[in-house]
């Protein structure tokens, strides 16, 4: 699969671009809304991984930007953030309006935690 | 479990302290990463751990100064007032943010500036205090699309010394430090222009600036916006 | 160009049309909302939004179309809220604020609804006013636009609402009817009056024991907007 991970900080975007690899799929990385939008636009992704703390424009933003292009409706996003999900108050509107199919909090989750998410995410491949 | 509106009762102290464990959280986080795939893989584990190391270290410098930021205001450390020269600290702190910027990719640039008069500071917490701050530099430097440079550079204004840290992706204004003041430890990401995470960083620095009566603020120099804190110059050596 | 014209306008909506253009929908003082093609700024790089900022008032030059959708000229940022991307749970609240707004005016909305959208920018901007405080008022707003305020004075039968007795609310009447085990006292009472008579929430959130009255009044706003605008 190919996988858009979207994520600031270039040392943890090494290691999930790295575990990611590692379980066979293709990793394009952008540490900013802007940036995944034209990577999105570069190679049309299978799962998008996205941290909701971004710079200038939040991973809320780009969502609703996201699913604003018809193309990019039904594509699959995990959450993978340090906001915690039971402080996400519009957490059943992410999934519901938004398509997130699984929140993740960072600190409490591993990269083969990560990998197999990202795996169950596009149902062909369960 | 606390809701989100809770974060507002805090003190300021407490919200200093919600956004520095926040943002440890990160480099925990990385070294966590950092080991689990080394541990899969001998051949890369050389340069992962010099990365898990570099992490580690500067994630024990903010916590050390945010201590060290709590002894002198609660007066349990005293401080030790003596002629320091800017340039020498600046090239001490490149020094010691080296390892991290390397790790990011990012390029630390000093200039010393002119001969400059000494300030009259503690050196220590002079020290941490552009540490902290450097290590938010570099962090909002490596988020960047853009080539990262820092530049530590110190120049006389007419109100003193000026000492600080640059960049060319900073887009801080003074209203947004101000907000980021009042945002510290309630909002997810109070320095937004600056670094998409807490930045506690910045207010730690901020917090042992204060103990030399000065503060963080917004600077200009060369075209690139950053941090400083103004000093006085030393007295001292004028006597001699 | 003389069938250009110029308007102050909030972004309601953007989908994309096409291999390059994008429609935005935008709510404005004058024009109610306006469908504007913006022509060839799919994917450009240099703004996320092709163009025009969420969270904004923007002033825009268009040219009137045939049909339903005009054409977007030119557009410059005249304000933006940039406090609300700051926080998620406020960026999250600032869509359901716009998107509700949306569903519930129709394409010729008055003046009214975009000073509201605005006011609503502004109050999500400080990070001193609560969200439940601006969900509150907002849905109280739609309500008092509609033409749907409550009774707030008087029980059905006329009989005035008194300071120590305690009241249910009837949705059949929109009015408070005076019940002993009543979730409704004075305060909260008097805390309605003032978010239905207008008031700003920056005014609103200094009014004592606002969050407590907020969190008594929060269900019956919400449920009331339900009712009566749906």
């Amino acid at each position: 699969m190919h996988v858009l991970l979207i994520e600031p900080d270039k040392l943890l975007a090494a290691s999930y671009a790295a575990a990611l690899e590692r379980s066979g799929h293709t990793v394009a990385h952008a540490v900013s809304a802007q940036g995944a939008v034209h990577q999105a636009d570069t190679a049309m992704p299978d799962v998008v991984v996205l941290e909701l703390q971004l710079p200038n424009h939040n991973g809320v933003e780009f969502l609703y930007e996201f699913r604003s292009y018809n193309e990019w409706l039904d594509i699959p996003v995990v959450l993978h953030t340090f906001v915690p999900d039971r402080e996400l108050t519009h957490a059943a509107a992410l999934g519901r309006e938004l398509g997130v199919v699984r929140i993740l909090y960072k600190p409490e989750t591993n990269l083969a935690q990560l990998c197999a998410a990202v795996q169950a995410a596009v149902p062909a491949n369960l | 479990m606390q809701k989100i509106g809770d974060r507002a009762q805090l003190s300021s102290q407490e919200r200093l302290f919600l956004g520095l464990a926040e943002q440890l959280s990160r480099p925990f986080l990385q070294i966590a990463a950092t080991a689990e795939l080394a541990a899969a893989d001998a051949a890369a584990a050389t340069s992962q751990w010099q990365m898990v190391r570099a992490i580690a270290g500067s994630s024990l410098q903010l916590v050390e100064s945010y201590g060290l930021s709590l002894r002198v205001h609660g007066k349990i450390t005293p401080l030790e007032l003596e002629p320091v020269t800017v340039s020498s600290l600046l090239y001490d702190t490149t020094e010691a943010l080296q390892p991290f910027a390397r790790e990011y990719g990012v390029e630390l640039e000093l200039e010393p500036g002119p001969r400059l008069q000494p300030v009259l500071a503690d050196r220590a917490v002079l020290q941490s205090a552009m540490t902290s701050l450097g290590q938010v530099f570099v962090l909002a430097q490596a988020e960047a699309d853009e080539p990262s440079v820092v530049r530590l550079a110190a120049h006389r204004s007419r109100y003193g010394i000026v000492a600080g840290l640059y960049g060319n992706s900073t887009q801080l204004g003074a209203d947004s430090l101000r907000r980021a003041h009042a945002l510290q430890g309630t909002a997810r990401q109070p320095l937004q222009r600056l670094v998409s995470g807490p930045a506690a960083g910045v207010f730690v620095a901020d917090s042992l600036l204060q103990t030399l009566a000065a503060r963080l603020h917004i600077a200009r120099y060369r075209s690139l916006t950053g941090l400083a804190a103004t000093l006085q110059p030393s007295q001292q050596l004028q006597l001699i | 160009m003389n069938n250009q014209q110029v308007t102050t306008g909030i972004v309601l909506a953007r989908i994309d049309y096409g291999e390059a253009d994008r429609i935005i929908t935008l709510l404005t003082p004058g024009n109610g909302k306006l469908r504007l093609m913006a022509k060839g700024v799919r994917r450009v790089k240099s703004k996320l939004a092709g163009g025009i900022e969420l969270f904004s008032v923007t002033s825009i030059t268009f040219i009137r179309g045939r049909g339903d959708i005009g054409t977007l000229v030119s557009s410059r940022l005249i304000e933006y809220y940039s406090h609300i991307v700051q926080d998620i749970d406020r960026t999250m609240l600032g869509y359901e604020l716009i998107k509700q707004l949306n569903k519930t005016t129709e394409d010729e909305p008055e003046a009214d609804y975009f000073h509201l959208l605005k006011q609503a920018f502004e109050a999500l901007d400080d990070s001193a006013i609560s969200l439940d405080l601006v969900k509150v008022w907002f849905n109280a707003q739609l309500l008092r636009l509609s033409g749907h305020t409550p009774n707030l004075q008087t029980e059905p039968d006329g009989t005035k609402l008194a300071a120590d007795k305690a009241y249910e609310f009837s949705f059949d009447d929109s009015s408070f009817i005076a019940k002993p085990s009543g979730p409704y006292d004075a305060s909260a009472i008097k805390f309605l009056r003032l978010v239905f008579g207008g008031n700003q929430p920056a005014v609103l959130t200094k009014v004592a024991g606002m969050d407590g009255l907020v969190q008594k009044t929060k269900q019956l706003v919400l449920f009331m907007q339900q009712q009566y605008i749906h």
